[in-house]
């Protein structure tokens, strides 16, 4: 078809499908249970997670410093030491006793690796090295400008810092000498070793890279179990975090100390989980630290499987939805098609749904509803093929005997009486028409339209009809303009009902044309078709009214179409023969300017011979 | 409670004046006998084991901040003068005249100790005759805490008391009686082998060791 053939045809009205609606429901019924449940195991397990790292790096730090509590409970403990209530003085002890309990002291604690004995006045009477023994006089000192010996003359009891030795770290314990009197006497110190302590913080670990730290609290870090610990120590020196934290305690009453629990950047620059808790009644802290990626890589797992399961269940959701939504749609797919067919009326086409349910019902009402209708539209062919069969004889008798009297006494008659009889004459050559309209209709409806499809030559025959209905055209003083197409090929058609449609076309194209008007006949091969146009000049139509042009019984209501006679089925029998051969028809028209009909029809194969 | 991140390694510095810094010590060593003293032919091989101990002690104490190198001058310097001159008319308080008179006769014959590498230099001058003595860029002990059986289990932590004077450091005991003050190597435990002694905490950080 070209351009020129247009039929205006209404944008169908964009509507979701019920799979998408039933897919997508099923969808958000599916994933928000399974997003929430991911998200809710997830969220418990990083809190449970959480609590097991707490759990364990506090009681990994109340372990140990009950271990290190206990240590300097035993070596302080055995610095404690009473004298008798008579001795004011711990000078006035004889050397062979002040040895005997120096050597008693280094026996008690192995830690203790040396023992000074001090007057009231800060003198040094004695002192027992483990390893050399009792020293010279010579070396003994006059320790009273020492911190720790003026601490223990004022009855207190003195911790060094930890001091970083070649042959170790130790710490300094001075304790007042006391009589039972509590009276201090002297003074006894000794210094700790640190080594079997700093040897059983080195075996602190949480995970595979959680580590203890025990420092002092200044903040100087005396043993860890991250790495070796020499070097590590070496380097790491004073961390000012920790001495902070250490620091914010300090004047807390013991009971009052706090821990802490947080996650920060480590000394090493690792994200870390940390705790810390101070010990008691001694000026050190432990704390644990944890490396998050290690802390936290059970949940992370779990995170993960969590959610790649997820992915997994949702992708299957997503594939069972549209599954399920396309069972659920398909019995009410196939419900339209049917309802679409009885629209058409092919009552006959239809399928079983075997569903067993409500589906099913619905089925079989339309089934049921289909045989009505079929039944409703036999009886209506019947009755109009009857009616028009019935009709066609006595209106037949009617023009004959108007035609007898109109011509036998056509000098006798009134002219009032031969008026009213031509009157006559033109209705029943009406009703005639309209007999013969009927009865062609009811043929098609009822299939008994009987078609010969034969090559026909187009051009020849349009240009009969043509001449044919001269008197018609020229009577409106019409220029009727025929085109011809050289070697024209045949097309496959009824010769009868393709002049019928041919006359239809013009004298339609005559009837509704301006006085004066043109109308043009030509033709032209597309694709694999020969078509026909007949275009006037007439008073066209508007586009609603092209819609329904086609429809049976159909003629547009206006001032110029009521003063054309028609029965309104010319137009359903046109396009009901030019489809039954095969072919297509289509109209353009513009209100005012004319119509433009055009009809395709296959092309005849070049064997067949035309007629 | 807030955590603060940790604070890097500064740099450490001489006491009082953070612009000499202390990244790494040159020491030195020199072999200074006066005209009038024969030499003592084994001092190479028990200054090194010292020299060694001391910068063990130094790297541990530095918390791996500063690096303690030594260099030894293997010619022994003779002294122009006799050990009379050197030793002055008071020895106490470690010889400082002969400290003195030794660093200017080094600095005329060996040149200024300063070289532009970056490093902090010093001298050590393994003096024979009486000292115990250390400051500016300069230490002078006597060879006698090498030989000593009594004397030799401390010379590592006499050689880096002294050596604690160059970097600022104050003695940390009474002139009068010698009472300790403190009892790390600057009071103390100078008189101690240098492996159990240490640098307190207050030492530590005047020279800005963290």
């Amino acid at each position: 078809m070209t351009e020129q053939v247009k039929q205006t045809e209404q944008k169908p009205k964009k509507r979701g499908t019920l799979r998408t609606k039933v897919a997508a429901w099923f969808l958000f019924v599916s994933v928000i249970p399974i997003i929430a449940m991911s998200y809710i195991v997830v969220l418990l397990v990083n809190l449970a997670n959480e609590r097991l790292v707490e759990e364990l790096e506090t009681q990994l730090v109340r372990q140990k410093s009950r271990e290190v509590e206990k240590f300097f409970e035993e070596t302080a403990g055995v610095l404690e030491v009473r004298v008798p209530l008579e001795i004011g003085d711990v000078t006035i002890v004889p050397e062979n006793q002040r040895r005997l309990l120096m050597e008693e002291t280094l026996r008690e604690s192995k830690a203790i690796r040396s023992v000074s004995l001090y007057d009231v006045n800060g003198q040094e009477l004695d002192r027992l090295d483990r390893e050399v023994g009792f020293a010279n006089d010579r070396d003994l000192i006059d320790g009273s400008q020492l911190e720790k010996i003026i601490a223990a003359q004022e009855g207190r009891s003195y911790f060094s810092p930890v001091r970083q030795t070649l042959e170790g770290a130790y710490i300094s314990i001075a304790q007042p000498l006391k009589n039972s009197t509590d009276t201090t006497v002297g003074v006894l110190s000794g210094d700790i070793a640190l080594t079997t302590l700093r040897r059983d913080i080195s075996y602190g670990t949480l995970g595979s890279k959680g580590y203890i730290l025990f420092f002092s609290d200044d903040g100087n870090i005396i043993a860890h179990s991250r790495s070796a610990l020499d070097e590590s120590a070496i380097r790491i020196g004073s961390i000012p975090y920790l001495a902070q934290f250490a620091q914010a305690n300090a004047g807390a009453a013991s009971s009052e100390r706090v821990a802490s629990f947080t996650q920060y950047a480590s000394a090493w620059g690792e994200r870390v989980v940390g705790y810390a808790e101070p010990l008691r009644n001694l000026p050190f802290v432990i704390a644990a630290e944890w490396p998050v990626d290690d802390a936290f890589r059970l949940s992370r797992e779990i995170q993960t499987q969590a959610l790649v399961f997820s992915l997994v269940v949702l992708v299957a959701v997503l594939l069972i939805s549209f599954l399920v939504a396309r069972r659920v749609t398909q019995p009410i797919r196939i419900l339209r098609e049917e309802a679409k067919r009885i629209g058409q009326g092919k009552f006959d086409d239809t399928i079983d749904i075997k569903t067993n349910d409500e589906i099913q019902e619905l089925d079989e009402e339309l089934h049921d509803m289909a045989e009505a209708l079929k039944q409703l539209q036999q009886l209506r062919e019947e009755f109009v093929f009857i009616a028009a069969h019935e009709l066609r004889s006595p209106v037949t008798a009617i023009k004959g005997y108007i035609s007898m009297i109109l011509e036998e006494f056509t000098d006798t008659l009134p002219g009032d009486t031969r008026h009213m009889l031509e009157q006559v004459q033109r209705a029943n050559q009406h009703l005639v028409q309209l007999v013969q309209d009927l009865l062609e209709v009811a043929r098609s409806d009822a299939g008994r339209m009987k078609l010969e499809v034969s090559p026909q030559d187009l051009a020849a025959m349009a240009k009969t009809v043509i001449s044919d209905l001269k008197p018609l055209w020229e009577e409106k003083k019409l220029v009727m303009t025929y085109q011809e197409y050289p070697g024209l090929p045949s097309a496959l058609a009824d010769a009868d009902k393709l002049r019928e449609v041919l006359v239809n076309l013009v004298s339609n194209a005559t009837k509704y044309n301006r006085d004066a008007g043109t109308i043009t006949v030509w033709h032209e091969v597309v694709d694999k078709t020969v078509v026909t146009h007949v275009a006037d000049s007439g008073i066209g139509m508007a586009p609603e009214e092209v819609e329904k042009l086609f429809q049976k019984f159909y003629r547009a209501e206006n001032t110029d179409t009521r003063k054309v006679q028609g029965t309104g089925l010319g137009l359903f029998i046109v396009k009901q023969i030019i489809e039954k051969m095969g072919g297509q028809i289509r109209v353009s028209s513009e209100r005012g300017k004319g119509s433009t009909f055009s009809f395709a029809l296959p092309i005849a194969p070049l064997e067949a011979k035309s007629n | 409670m807030p955590v603060p991140s940790v604070e890097g390694v500064s740099r450490p510095h001489v006491v009082d004046d953070s612009s000499i810094g202390l990244d790494r010590i040159r020491l030195v060593v020199v072999y200074f006998v006066p005209a009038d003293v024969i030499p003592w032919e084994g001092w190479r091989e028990r200054i090194v084991p010292a020299l060694q101990e001391m910068e063990a002690f130094h790297r541990l104490q530095f918390r791996g901040s500063s690096e303690l190198v030594h260099e030894i001058y293997t010619e022994t310097i003779v002294g122009e003068r006799d050990s009379a001159f050197y030793d002055g008319s008071d020895t106490a308080r470690g010889n400082p005249h002969a400290w003195e008179a030794v660093r200017e006769e080094l600095n005329r014959r060996l040149g200024a100790l300063r070289q532009d590498d970056g490093a902090f230099d010093a001298r050590l001058v393994l003096f024979e005759g009486v000292g115990a003595v250390g400051g500016v860029d300069q230490i002078l002990v006597s060879s006698g805490y090498l030989q000593s059986p009594v004397e030799m289990p401390r010379a590592s932590a006499v050689f880096y008391h002294e050596l604690g004077h160059v970097f600022g450091l104050k003695d940390a005991y009474t002139y009068e009686h010698g009472a300790p003050l403190d009892e790390d190597i600057m009071g103390l435990g100078r008189n101690r082998p240098i492996g159990q002694t240490y640098l307190s905490e207050k030492a530590k950080k005047e020279l800005g060791i963290r």
